[in-house]
């Protein structure tokens, strides 16, 4: 790109972004991330005649600090689940012993500390003590942001509850804030807008904010360009608060 | 802009009804046949906010069960609905919209849906469809609308606590006033032209669901219709000019709280009188 490209670009630079920057931006992130963590591209269909449109996806293995391995909790009150035993697609089977394989290759970064399951099954063949997680990062046409979506299995199938969330994937200095920000940034469920079903997500009213003040401070005239490492930088914040973020070392050399 | 009393439109709208019959799922109920609860619920209204008086009813017919709010679920035909979906977007869809395609000539009425206490399908269903979740689902949209319109939700944070709650209020207790009396506020911007029109557009088959930016103007600075805007969506179902209008039928058309609106209505008037009280305008597109 020529510097009069850097510059018409960065005349347009909003903390809002098209979906075609919001292409460029996971382009770039999938580039930058490919050797640390495995996360991939999925290509859809919006509807007929349109244009094949994307998301990223990453699954990661998280140890589960559910008390009892292998049964779902009993929640009290409104938090009751009910929730069905879903079979793990063999497709997926695959992908988590290959993951529970690879555990120990995978760079902790500053992500949840991670039990290797072969240790701790030591004493079943059955139960693991872990979460499969699928991480989605999908565009919001409303707000213009990327939005982190996500759902945690346990290996035998169960989607788990809001409760289990927070025990496992929120860091527990977290637990309250995140709480308290209910939907203005806090952790609940909504339909997916590609899948139709359900999936946990962070709020994105506060992604713009974030970002905005971000981009007030980038101010450097050769500075890194903020369309590119906008993915880096918003998961590095909204990231945090459920178990996944970009390793320190990234976000050093090009912040 | 008009007053509350100069809206007879949205007035109909609110007052448009669906008479639904609940039947209590079969396997529940330890072999007992039951008499269903037959109900005219406003299409405007939230599976959630009619609960209550369907699990007392089943009560009162000493069904004995002990589940609690955070596990009913209810389903048309095996299809679980969508507790936090309105009523009557929910009877378009599921009803007129499949009707359509499948060229049936007579309107299902009541509506039949099926009642559950047990085996709430996580994996479908948005959990906890209490009347808490209810209300915070239905103010996100509300929050979420005014984000389209104007770029940000400060106008909606920026409202008291308790005109927040009297939009809910208004709701549940089916009063147009008080609901109105706080939503023309927010439908007419303050009468300043929105960035953007929130509009949702549900194709057949559970498409994903279109919720693309909607400027109310055009290129040339022009209100454009719903026709433009269903053209911007979906170019193949929508053309944009009608070559031999006498002669071809239309591919599709749209719907919008059970009815055909002319695609020649303007999108602004369109936003701010036919929206839910979600502050939507939930298009259904209906294969002809």
């Amino acid at each position: 790109m020529t510097s009069d490209t850097h510059q018409h670009q960065r005349s347009r630079l909003s903390a809002r972004l098209s979906y075609s920057n919001f292409e460029v931006a996971i382009n770039a992130f999938l580039h930058q991330t490919r050797h640390h963590t495995p996360w991939s591209y999925v290509e859809y269909s919006p509807r007929r005649g349109q244009p094949l449109q994307g998301y990223l996806t990453l699954t990661k293995l998280v140890h589960s600090h559910h008390a009892s391995s292998g049964a779902p909790s009993t929640s009290t009150g409104t938090l009751s689940t009910g929730a069905r035993i879903r079979t793990i697609d063999p497709a997926d089977q695959l992908l988590l012993d290959e993951l529970a394989e690879q555990l120990d290759d995978i760079p902790d970064g500053e992500q949840e500390e991670e039990a290797d399951p072969v240790v701790e099954n030591s004493t079943s063949t059955t139960t693991f003590d872990y979460l499969s997680v699928n991480y989605h990062i999908v565009f919001s046409p409303s707000y213009q942001v990327p939005v982190l979506y996500f759902n945690a299995y346990r290996p035998d199938g169960p989607a788990i509850s809001l409760e289990e969330i927070y025990e496992s994937l929120v860091p527990e200095e977290w637990r309250g804030a995140v709480r308290d920000a209910g939907l203005n940034g806090g952790i609940s469920q909504q339909d997916h807008p590609v899948l139709n079903t359900p999936y946990f997500y962070m709020h994105p009213c506060e992604t713009v904010p974030l970002m905005e003040t971000i981009l007030q401070n980038n101010g450097s005239p050769s500075g890194t360009p903020f369309l590119e490492n906008y993915i880096v930088t918003w998961l590095s914040f909204t990231g945090q608060a459920i178990g996944v973020s970009v390793p320190t070392d990234m976000v050093a050399t090009n912040g | 802009m008009h007053t509350t009393s100069e809206n007879p439109v949205a007035r109909v709208i609110w007052e448009g009804s669906i008479p639904i019959q609940f039947i209590w799922d079969p396997t529940e109920t330890q072999g007992r046949i039951l008499e269903p609860y037959f109900v005219e619920v406003p299409r405007c209204s939230y599976l959630s906010l009619i609960t209550n008086q369907i699990r007392r009813d089943f009560a009162a017919k000493r069904l004995g069960f002990t589940s609690d709010e955070g596990e009913m679920w209810f389903d048309y035909q095996g299809i679980p609905l969508k507790w936090h979906y309105p009523i009557g977007l929910l009877f378009d869809i599921h009803v007129l919209q499949a009707t359509s395609m499948n060229k049936e000539t007579e309107l299902p009425l009541p509506w039949r849906v099926t009642v559950h206490s047990q085996n709430f399908p996580g994996e479908k269903l948005i959990k906890n469809p209490t009347l808490k979740s209810c209300q915070d689902y239905f103010m996100s949209m509300i929050k979420e609308a005014d984000y389209i319109r104007n770029g940000s939700t400060k106008k909606v944070m920026n409202m008291s606590k308790s005109d927040q709650t009297q939009l809910w209020e208004g709701l549940w207790s089916k009063s147009y006033d008080q609901f109105w009396g706080m939503n023309q506020r927010l439908v007419s911007n303050d009468g300043t032209m929105a960035r953007n029109l929130p509009v949702r557009i549900y194709l057949p088959e559970n498409c994903p669901v279109i919720q693309d930016l909607v400027s109310p103007l055009d290129e040339h600075g022009q209100p454009r219709t719903l026709r433009h805007i269903l053209h911007a969506a979906v170019p193949d179902l929508f053309p944009l000019v009608v070559v031999d209008a006498g002669l071809s039928s239309p591919v599709a058309s749209v719907l919008i709280h059970g009815v055909r609106p002319s695609l020649e209505t303007d999108a602004i008037w369109a936003a701010q009188t036919m929206a839910y009280p979600d502050n939507f305008l939930h298009l259904v597109v209906v294969l002809e």
